[in-house]
């Protein structure tokens, strides 16, 4: 079981956390991995400048784009499971 | 020690078909410690009717939020209002309803219908002493209420409500009390109340009411607390304290902030979890933690309820929106009472250049917040920390 958290506090959310988890929510479904990976969101994670901010279990990553956590999925969840 | 009483106030009417002007009066203005609700029936109808109306509820609310007597309330109403040409009289009618925070009731009427009183699902009428003023029989009572009374003034044309139309003798006192003892109950609104008694009457009166109709309602309940904490303290060295304290005042618990939330889970040694499913375009999803009643995302939240708050009309408009927001603005505006704790630390991200203005404007909002609940009559303290 892998968990994403993304962070939705007020920086990560203007830097399109709600996208990020919209993508997520998606990717998730069309790769039938609702059983095996959990999306999560968490307040503040202090690396506001960062942002927005996003945790792959427990490894941080930063995300400007959708195109951003599109290979996040891509590396992260698709290529180890 | 008994918990504090709210007195929670509504008033409607509506003119005499083919009438502009109502030529019932109804004022409600807070005292030291409690409400004062005043009714008077101007004698006619249109302007001469609403210009005595006026007089008397104006006259009497000033005189009595001064403390001054009935007797000089009663004098200075006679001496001053204006005599009718055609009737050769200076008449007006009055409800004068102190009610205190401690529950103590205090009624005169003259001339107006008894006023009607609400306790544990029955309606009666309060035990008068008649007293003369001048050439006035006034009625008076005393009575101590408590969190779940009510009192309902209306004028005679809620009374009359139909008659001569759909019922022979108008709507009538008893069968209003009957009827009103379907209408109140815990979660309904002085204000609602007081909109169906006199839509009802408007529709006994087949929409051409035959006399000016007003209701004044006093819901006596619990007050309700809301503390509202949304920011860091400047000093990092004051989370704890700030915390504590925030924690132990009384009522509804509603954190704003990521960072703030973090301070609060810290010391309640609990964890703030999201609830995704509250996220919208706009607004963040909430959070929950245990201990807390609301937890939302801090400045566009808090924006977002500003805009809430300055855009409805009745907290109807917020039933069954799950978003921070609007949860947020429902919490205020049920409260009563509310304590906000303003943190101003700074956080380094929001000073990007490239992050729209808003993103400072926190503070502002929060401002705009607590003077916007004053104006609805609220009491609001707002610490800066």
């Amino acid at each position: 079981m892998h968990v994403i958290t993304v962070c939705v506090g007020s920086a990560c959310h203007l830097k399109g956390s709600h996208e990020i988890i919209n993508y997520f929510k998606d990717a998730i479904k069309d790769a039938g991995l609702e059983n095996k990976v959990e999306l999560k969101g968490t307040f503040c994670m202090d690396q506001c400048t960062d942002g927005a901010n996003l945790l792959i279990d427990e490894t941080l990553f930063h995300a400007t784009s959708v195109d951003d956590v599109r290979a996040i999925f891509q590396t992260e969840i698709l290529e180890k499971i | 020690m008994s918990q504090p009483l709210y007195i929670e106030s509504g008033g409607a009417s509506v003119c005499k078909h083919g009438e502009i002007l109502c030529g019932d009066s109804l004022s409600v203005a807070p005292i030291g410690d409690g409400k004062l609700m005043v009714l008077s029936d101007g004698l006619g109808s249109g302007v001469k009717a609403n210009i005595l109306a006026t007089l008397t509820t104006k006259i009497a609310t000033r005189l009595l939020e001064r403390g001054l007597p009935l007797e000089e309330v009663v004098e200075t109403l006679t001496d001053t209002l204006p005599e009718c040409k055609v009737r050769k009289i200076a008449y007006s009618t009055f409800t004068l309803l102190k009610v205190k925070e401690d529950g103590r009731v205090y009624l005169a009427e003259f001339d107006n219908p008894p006023t009607f009183y609400f306790k544990r699902g029955y309606v009666s009428k309060l035990n008068y002493r008649d007293r003369t003023i001048g050439s006035r029989k006034i009625r008076e009572a005393h009575v101590h209420a408590e969190a779940g009374d009510w009192l309902v003034t209306v004028s005679d044309g809620e009374i009359h409500a139909g008659i001569g139309g759909l019922l022979n003798l108008g709507w009538d006192w008893e069968k209003i009390a009957k009827f009103l003892e379907t209408q109140v109950y815990e979660d309904v609104s002085a204000q609602k109340v007081a909109q169906v008694l006199v839509d009802q009457a408007k529709q006994l009166y087949e929409d051409r009411p035959g006399d000016d109709t007003t209701v004044g309602v006093l819901k006596i309940r619990l007050k309700r607390f809301g503390a509202f904490m949304i920011g860091p303290p400047v000093r990092r060295d004051d989370d704890e304290e700030v915390a504590k304290r925030f924690l132990s005042l009384p009522g509804r618990k509603i954190v704003s902030g990521g960072t703030t939330a973090g301070i609060l889970a810290k010391v309640l040694g609990k964890d703030v979890t999201v609830d995704l499913s509250t996220m919208t375009n706009k607004i963040p999803p909430t959070g929950k933690m245990e201990g807390l009643d609301l937890v939302t995302e801090g400045v566009h939240t808090v924006n977002h309820s500003l805009e809430i708050l300055r855009k409805i009309k009745d907290i109807d408009e917020l039933s069954g929106l799950r978003d921070g927001a609007s949860l947020l603005a429902r919490e205020f505006l049920v409260s009563d009472c509310i304590n906000i704790f303003l943190g101003q630390a700074i956080n380094p991200a929001h000073l990007n250049p490239n992050l729209p203005q808003e993103m400072g404007f926190k503070s502002r909002s929060v401002k705009s917040i607590a003077s916007m609940l004053r104006s609805m009559g609220k009491e609001v303290h707002l610490e800066i920390h």
